[in-house]
């Protein structure tokens, strides 16, 4: 018997287990994979404040400062380099001062760069951008661990959850977990579980290089990522790029509606590779050595869903992050422990809310 | 025309180039090296199937690595070293050949420590081995061959450790056909051949220095050779789906004889010619016999699983110790907690060893097959 | 004994700025054993174990076991 059961060993899930655990619950996690190693294991890492909404600033910000503080071990290898928001064009760059004033009276801290500080602090970005966006708060970190990190005060169960309840989970080889709380933390595998959720997978792919170090040193986002990546339905890439501890060059990003596969798709890849090198013109002549794909839980609205299941007692949902559910998962879990308890959400929790009109996001 | 693309210019690609071109087809062979001949015949140019293959047109493109297809284009990416380029297929032929299995041991990342089939091929390009002192360890047929060459030459072959033991290769010596049983004796004229035996550790300071060979005491040694069977190159044909014809030792480890036989049935299946590839059945048939009586004879034993010691390198591009990986359940794991195989090798080195040590079974091939240049992987400019 | 029939010439080229002598058709791996350098030391000789790694006239991450020397090669291991 234990207070309470989470489906999904992702990185969202794993916070959760540690919020549940800070307030005094045992936690079980269960999950047909490794931790870590689904949606979590194939994304970026990237920590990073998101203003395309009222609602996902206030999540992602209420996270990244609970990631800062974290007492996290080396393996998790938190690189707190910040993100570079690069503008293009003056266009980009009236976005960027626009963005700056967004956060600065929200108390974040942001700096603007123009064309000659870009240059200097990333040379190997083109010449002729712009400036940038540089938030110092953003940071990187290696996801895998860092999710083992999460739940080294939870039992970890491997076994596949086929019904969730207020009472328990069920698994597929008969046997039940039981607890006073449940939550499904499944990711893309959420609506299998809980009726109602609208969950689409989003396919992305990812190439790492050999060891460059130096080549980038910050992540370094082109400011039409919030367009592509947040607004459209149609297939699109995006510049993202960022640096990791290894020295190595993780390039991104790109998104695909509806595709499920876990086939690397040449013109897919092809095309984001050919976004990056317009950004980083000698990103051509570095060896990639691997790339793989991932699968990103989407929703209309791009909110997650974090709540009680309408209808039930104490059986929540925490899942639907797209591309934010590293940085999110800090801020999720409190909100989801914060309801779990009876206490005071830390911040509103209504957008998130199950119940909430999907108005999808134009 | 319809094109036929060969993949790897060992045995089996040359005939199954020369085979294809000569009946008729339009051929392009590609092969990572300069010149044709694979491992086994690195760096030869006399032989009958060189000599054919210099007889037909063959398109050739040398130096040059497939880092990855699109089964659906029916398209390979090819690396020049100044240039990438398509080559589209209407038939394909894999042959990618196989590469050495290592086991690690205490001292194995010691420089000197090479593979066998390492140290052949570094002799045939240009490792002066007059004089050194050489000591030839592992597995299988291979090892003979390898000690045959470094001894013409000139080196001083201390012997040949063969973990299979004396009874093992008994009973493969008298199934083999008896040809290759003579063959096998040529070879072994004058070296030290040892059974049951293999190397425990080698030590040195800068370069390896001497090893410990099991039941048998230090040997000082300037280089050793060591590799443990082989391991077919499949990764291409994982990324491909399956779409062409794998032939050689990247279709099951077997021999030259099996490998020329494979190629040429592909070769003439490519050409349309039925009966040069229904000719060949028995000799295959055979061929797949004394590759299956190999495998039997040079299975690995399991002492080998106990050499390595807790900070003995497994992963050696990323630095994984046996001591970090044993505590994993899974390759996954080992690769998503401990780093293993995420370097340059991407488990081509470890995942053997780690199948073998652990049990465990690698994780899906993803592109592409080989570090690639970024530029090589752009594709078609897109609109 | 086998052997290529195939007009040959010794050059010099460098490794970590030490002068080195070798043949035409050499591997940039054997050259480096035979000249008693020890770093990048190759390991399956074939290109597949990314062991011999080194940087080649600027281009970094270069196999040396796949790359013949060349008059005025500059290599550095590190």
């Amino acid at each position: 018997m234990t207070d309470a059961v989470i489906v999904g060993a992702g990185i969202v899930g794993a916070a959760c287990a540690d919020a549940l655990a800070d307030e005094g619950l045992s936690v079980t996690v269960v999950d047909s994979g490794i931790p870590g190693g689904g949606t979590t294991a194939g994304g970026m890492g990237h920590l990073t404040v998101m203003d395309d909404s009222e609602a996902q600033f206030a999540l992602t910000r209420y996270s990244v400062d609970l990631w800062r503080s974290m007492d996290l071990p080396p393996r998790a290898e938190f690189l707190p380099c910040g993100t570079l928001w690069v503008a293009a064009d003056d266009e980009e760059m009236a976005e960027v001062r626009r963005k700056q004033a967004f956060l600065s009276s929200r108390v974040v801290a942001s700096e603007v760069l123009d064309s000659r500080a870009l240059a200097e602090a990333e040379p190997n970005l083109r010449r002729g951008l712009a400036g940038a966006l540089f938030v110092p708060c953003d940071a990187i970190l290696y996801q895998p661990l860092t999710t083992r990190h999460l739940l080294r005060r939870a039992k970890f169960v491997s076994g596949e959850a086929i019904r969730l309840r207020d009472d328990g989970v069920d698994l597929r080889d008969g046997s039940r977990l039981s607890a006073a709380v449940t939550v499904n933390a499944a990711g893309v595998g959420a609506p299998k579980l809980t009726a109602g959720l609208d969950i689409q997978p989003r396919k992305g792919h990812l190439l790492i290089t050999d060891r460059y170090p130096g080549f980038v040193r910050h992540a370094l986002v082109e400011l039409g990522y919030l367009k592509n990546a947040h607004a459209s339905r149609a297939d699109s890439v995006a510049f993202n790029v960022q640096p990791r501890v290894t020295g190595q060059v993780l390039i991104g990003s790109s998104r695909q509606l509806g595709a499920t596969s876990p086939d690397i798709e040449p013109r897919m890849l092809g095309w984001m590779l050919q976004r990056a090198a317009s950004y980083l013109p000698d990103a051509p002549r570095l060896n990639g050595i691997r790339t793989w794909t991932g699968l990103r839980p989407c929703t209309p609205d791009n909110l997650p869903y974090i709540g009680l299941v309408p209808g039930t007692r104490s059986t929540y949902v925490a899942a639907g992050h797209e591309g934010l559910g590293i940085t999110s998962a800090t801020g999720t879990a409190k909100l989801i422990a914060s309801l779990a308890t009876g206490r005071k959400p830390p911040i509103p929790v209504e957008p998130y809310a199950l119940s909430r009109e999907m108005v999808e996001h134009v | 025309m319809r094109r036929v693309v060969v993949v790897g210019a060992g045995p089996a690609g040359m005939a199954a180039a020369v085979c294809a071109a000569e009946g008729g087809r339009q051929v392009t062979l590609i092969d990572d090296n300069p010149e044709p001949g694979g491992q086994i015949w690195r760096g030869e140019t006399e032989g009958a199937w060189f000599e054919r293959l210099q007889r037909v047109r063959v398109a050739r493109l040398p130096s040059a690595r497939v880092v990855t297809g699109d089964p659906d284009a029916r398209a390979l990416t090819v690396e020049l070293p100044d240039r990438t380029v398509t080559v589209t297929w209407d038939d394909l032929i894999l042959a990618t050949g196989a590469r050495e299995r290592f086991l690690p041991f205490p001292g194995w990342t010691l420089p000197g420590v090479l593979g066998a089939g390492g140290i052949q091929a570094l002799v045939k390009s240009g490792l002066d081995v007059r004089g050194k002192r050489v000591l030839v360890a592992g597995t299988g047929p291979l090892l003979l061959a390898v000690a045959a060459l470094l001894r013409s030459r000139g080196a001083n072959v201390l012997g040949v450790a063969e973990q299979a033991s004396g009874a093992s290769l008994r009973k493969f010596a008298f199934s083999l056909p008896w040809r290759k049983l003579w063959q096998g004796f040529e070879l072994r004229r004058g070296i030290r051949y040892w059974t049951s035996c293999w190397v425990e550790s080698a030590e040195g300071r800068d370069r390896v220095e001497r090893v410990r060979l099991h039941g048998r005491g230090v040997v000082e040694c300037d280089y050793v050779a060591v590799g443990y069977g082989l391991v077919p190159n499949t990764e291409l044909a994982q990324i491909l789906r399956g779409a062409g014809t794998l032939v050689g030792e990247c279709n099951g480890v077997g021999g030259v004889e099996k490998s020329l036989i494979e190629g040429q049935i592909a070769g003439h299946a490519a050409a349309g010619n039925a009966a040069g590839a229904a000719r060949l059945q028995p000799e295959l048939d055979r061929a797949r016999k004394f590759a299956a009586s190999l495998d039997k004879a040079f299975a690995l034993r399991p002492e080998l699983r106990h050499l390595a010691q807790a900070e003995t390198l497994v992963c050696r591009c990323e630095s994984v110790t046996h001591g970090d990986l044993k505590e994993f359940g899974s390759w996954r794991e080992a690769k998503l907690y401990g780093r293993c195989g995420m370097g340059p090798c991407q488990g081509r080195v470890c995942g053997p060893a780690a199948e073998f040590l652990y049990g465990w079974q690698p994780s899906s091939v993803r592109p592409p097959v080989l570090p690639a240049r970024v530029g090589s992987l752009l594709g078609e400019q897109h609109e | 004994m086998r052997c290529r029939a195939k007009w040959w010439s010794m050059f010099k080229f460098r490794v970590d700025g030490r002068e080195i002598t070798a043949q035409t058709g050499t591997s940039v791996a054997a050259a480096m054993l035979n000249a008693g350098i020890h770093t990048a030391a190759p390991l399956c000789g074939m290109g597949v174990c990314m062991q011999c790694r080194i940087t080649v006239d600027g281009v970094a991450h270069v196999r040396s076991c796949q790359t013949q020397c060349r008059e005025g090669m500059e290599v550095r291991t590190r």
